[in-house]
């Protein structure tokens, strides 16, 4: 750490970049996730449905802190011990995958029934009918709530660092108690979380403009 | 087990369907030979939707049978009326096509790539063929100027004549008319009904239901009058249209005249 805001840069970025990894794969796996399971819970899968359902509660109704501190400091008493990076990527894929399930099964629900009918008069089985119709009618109706809780993802990758796995927080943390300029260190990396997000923001609506089908209004 | 011109494609026996508590369809039987035109008429709520469904299997049905080119439709043929199976139900499907009063196009893809689907996707056709008979089943329905527009982009009148093609494409052995023209703008009635009138002459099994008069009189070869969930009346549109032999079929057909 140095003098001033320009020598901590690196590192805070250092910081930005672990952030980003645990996101990435953190977002991916409860995306395909909440993809498979709200596709199950849509189509009234039985047993299984159910059992969606309850992981669905217990991750939305418990704090991700806890959750975090459940696979870190739990898991190890019986057995499992998860490595700060493991804890923090597959923190950020049950808590968001139970979120996605949700916002996937919403967006096949909102598929308009007619069209399906018209595609099982086709003759096509249900999971035909699911893949070429529900699926790609039903992922550009999500768009908009999925970016949402892949942003909320990232944000809360800030609370890995209860684990000490070096994320960005985690630095920005650590240059203030070295350094004590509180303000700027925290303000930068305010401002990463804040450029980031609006990246992803920004990419989220030009990927609902690519997918848009000419003649309808709705972003398909 | 060979088929010749006086098989019935269709055969409805003693068909019986409820929602919850509600009959909607009493003991319908039905025969459409090959090559018929069967114009279904009656009021709202008098079954004839419901009945074009239950031959796609599109709704179950609680008793009563029904077979499409010989085959069991929803449910083991005998006794013990076991349901097919997704599988099976898909394939008798492919054999019946069906046109919806909203359309139903898939607004994500284009005109051909919808009237491609079917062929693509069930019968994995070779994409060139499907999109070579996909473009001539356009041109036949006056639509091949739009194989590359989106069905948002189309009119109601156009979006049905897609619909058409779209069924048209599974080489089905009858198609199913769910009041195609209802949705429609009185101007655009006329380019749907010309086609249904070219696929008639062409030899193709159809059963229709509408509430178009004068088709019912030029094309049916056959006239099936509902009401309440039976078939009231049947024959001829020469006779029955002209001579309703029952007076639920006669106040019909006067109250539907004077519009």
């Amino acid at each position: 750490m140095g003098e001033t805001l320009l020598d901590d840069l690196p590192a805070l970025l250092n910081g930005l970049g672990n952030s980003l990894l645990v996101s990435a794969i953190g977002i991916t796996v409860s995306v395909v996730l909440g993809i498979a399971l709200g596709a199950a819970r849509n189509a009234g899968v039985p047993v299984l449905s159910q059992a969606i359902a309850v992981y669905v509660n217990v991750f939305r109704c418990t704090p991700l802190l806890v959750q975090i501190f459940m696979l870190y400091f739990a898991l190890p008493e019986i057995g499992i011990r998860l490595s700060p990076f493991q804890t923090s990527w597959i923190a950020l894929a049950l808590w968001g995958a139970a979120y996605h399930t949700e916002i996937f099964r919403a967006g096949f629900k909102a598929v308009p029934p007619a069209e399906i009918l018209a595609a099982r008069a086709l003759g096509m089985p249900a999971r035909r009918t699911f893949l070429d119709v529900t699926l790609p009618l039903g992922l550009r109706a999500t768009i908009p709530a999925a970016t949402t809780m892949a942003i909320g993802q990232f944000r809360s990758s800030s609370f890995m660092v209860v684990v000490g796995y070096q994320e960005l927080t985690y630095v920005a943390n650590g240059l203030v108690s070295q350094t004590f300029r509180v303000f700027e260190i925290f303000g930068m990396a305010a401002l990463m979380y804040f450029l980031t997000c609006t990246l992803i923001g920004a990419a989220s609506r030009g990927f609902e403009t690519w997918l848009r089908v000419p003649g309808t209004r709705t972003a398909r | 087990m060979t088929s010749t011109a006086s098989d019935p494609i269709v055969s409805v026996r003693k068909l019986h369907k409820s929602f919850d508590k509600l009959e909607v369809l009493k003991g319908i039987d039905l025969d459409v030979r090959r090559g018929e035109v069967v114009v279904v008429l009656g009021p709202s709520g008098s079954g004839k939707s419901t009945m074009l469904r239950c031959i796609n299997f599109l709704e179950t049905f609680q008793s009563g049978t029904i077979t499409v080119d010989g085959r069991p439709v929803g449910y083991e043929a005998g006794d013990h009326r076991r349901p097919l199976g997704e599988a099976r139900n898909a394939k008798v499907r492919e054999h019946v096509g069906m046109v919806f009063q909203s359309y139903n196009l898939f607004p994500h893809r284009t005109v051909i790539e919808n009237v491609m689907m079917g062929p693509v996707k069930v019968k994995k056709v070779a994409r060139a063929l499907a999109r070579e008979k996909g473009m001539a089943l356009l041109a036949k329905v006056g639509m091949d100027h739009k194989a590359d527009a989106y069905p948002g982009q189309l009119s109601g009148g156009q979006q049905q004549r897609v619909a058409i093609a779209r069924s048209l494409a599974m080489e089905p052995s009858v198609m199913l008319f769910d009041e195609v023209t209802s949705a429609l703008d009185p101007e655009l009635v006329g380019e749907v009904l010309k086609v249904m009138r070219g696929l008639a002459q062409e030899g193709m099994t159809m059963i229709v239901v509408t509430h178009e008069m004068g088709f019912a009189r030029q094309v049916a070869d056959r006239v099936v009058f509902m009401d309440g969930g039976v078939i009231v009346e049947e024959g001829a549109p020469g006779d029955i249209m002209a001579a309703p032999k029952t007076e639920r079929f006669g106040n019909f057909l006067s109250r539907n005249l004077d519009q």
